[in-house]
């Protein structure tokens, strides 16, 4: 008799540790733990943002802003060559530039939203490869421009697509990384601009490539499209 | 014989023809240059090329700092709107510098390097909105004394260039000593006020920037 009620409270124990334990996660429970300890520290511990599929696509993310922070360093780089002297086209800075500073914004964003999910910058935080080198023609700036924003919606359709993936990881749940909110933030920032910009670069192109293509209009051709970009 | 010649020319023609691009050599008179040679000296020329890469790390600093106080644990959007700002401008005195260099004729096309753009601290937390302001602070006079060694080479006896002196004393020296007094007096002001209750002190900061 004495052996069952040492197995039962044992077994009472067992299940109240496990139930801490287990409230212990809950922001609750850490808040009612927390606030009884002696002392003015407050440590977050489970009270955090972080819900649903947010950490199976914090690399995905991270690295969708870094590439948007180097587009728009060499976007920069490569319009910044049209304002000078010897070319003068500032239609074309103009366009280039006014990427440069989408890109820049676009890389905020994602900061931002990062953020706003739980998620940290960490002391890795750089951008490398921002040179766009022997960018020279007008022609050639726009299917760079073109290329870069391609590339882009690429890599957030590859983002998006990561979202929406339902597999569950049971040994690693920090793995799965199914998240709506996360898709819907992509469609509505980022994948209808990308639609609009691609459509507008690649026209523009189209349209100068074959005035430039000609010998009779490239000359004047050159000089009145990029007046058109200029006052756009 | 005759036919390969005439290969040649056709092969010659059509690669002189394939293009869309008129080039900056294909004017018959020459490209006229806006640099002259008594005012244009390599060596501000270069300097005020590298000052470009010192915005841009400057920026990415104040990027990563208005990240911090954006995180969910600390929350003061107030600090995060300043340091987003901060990182906005800096990246503008960025742009200021290439079109400035442009003003004054210089055509290299590589201007940022190749090097990777680092922040200029290397650091991504803070204990508190005070420490990120005194580092903003000592940030700000590096990239000033970065200015005034560029003032020096420019304002060389030798080789002056009066006008990029003045540009870089009137506009961007102007802008910094702004910035140092009004960063010095926001890191005076909450020092004191949250002397005993910090927490309490850096939300009610915090909101009072969010307003600003």
């Amino acid at each position: 008799m004495g052996g069952h009620v040492v197995i039962g409270l044992i077994g009472i124990l067992a299940l109240a540790h496990g139930t801490i334990a287990e409230d212990l996660g809950t922001c609750n429970a850490h808040v009612t733990q927390s606030c009884s300890e002696i002392g003015s520290e407050w440590n977050a511990g489970p009270c955090n943002a972080l819900f649903g599929g947010f950490r199976g696509n914090s690399n995905s993310l991270h690295q969708l802003m870094v590439t948007q922070f180097q587009d728009s360093f060499k976007l920069l780089a490569m319009g910044s060559y049209f304002s000078s002297d010897e070319v003068n086209r500032l239609g074309i800075h103009k366009t280039v530039v006014a990427q440069s500073d989408k890109h820049w914004s676009n890389g905020k964003a994602l900061m931002e939203y990062i953020l706003k999910r739980g998620g940290r910058m960490g002391t890795q935080f750089k951008v490398s490869d921002v040179t766009m080198d022997n960018v020279k023609g007008e022609v050639e700036a726009l299917g760079a421009t073109l290329d870069i924003l391609k590339k882009g919606a690429e890599r957030t359709n590859a983002a998006y697509r990561h979202a929406l993936n339902k597999k569950m990881h049971y040994d690693d749940p920090g793995q799965d990384s199914f998240d709506p909110a996360l898709a819907h933030f992509l469609e509505e920032e980022f994948l209808a601009s990308y639609t609009s910009e691609i459509r507008e670069t690649v026209g523009q192109l189209n349209l100068l490539a074959k005035i430039a293509r000609d010998d009779k209009t490239r000359a004047m051709g050159l000089h009145l499209f990029d007046q058109h970009l200029l006052k756009a | 014989m005759l036919r390969t010649t005439c290969l040649l020319l056709v092969c010659a023609i059509s690669v002189t023809h394939q293009s869309c691009s008129i080039g900056p050599q294909a004017d018959p008179h020459g490209r006229a240059q806006a640099e002259d040679q008594h005012n244009y000296h390599e060596a501000c020329v270069e300097g005020l090329r590298s000052q470009i890469r010192k915005e841009f790390e400057a920026s990415l600093q104040y990027l990563l700092m208005g990240a911090y106080f954006a995180q969910d644990d600390v929350n003061l959007a107030g600090f995060t709107k300043m340091f987003f700002e901060h990182a906005d401008e800096e990246r503008g005195h960025g742009i200021q510098f290439i079109e400035y260099l442009r003003h004054r004729g210089d055509e290299e096309i590589n201007l940022l390097g190749s090097d990777p753009i680092l922040p200029i601290l290397g650091k991504n937390t803070w204990a508190d909105g005070e420490e990120a302001l005194r580092d903003a602070l000592e940030m700000e006079k590096i990239v000033s004394g970065s200015i005034k060694k560029l003032i020096d080479v420019c304002d060389n006896d030798a080789k002056q260039d009066y006008h990029a002196a003045d540009w870089l004393t009137g506009t961007f020296l102007e802008e910094q000593f702004q910035g140092q007094r009004h960063l010095a007096g926001l890191i005076n002001s909450l020092s004191t006020f949250r002397r005993d209750h910090e927490h309490l002190a850096d939300w009610m900061f915090s909101n009072n920037l969010l307003s600003a």
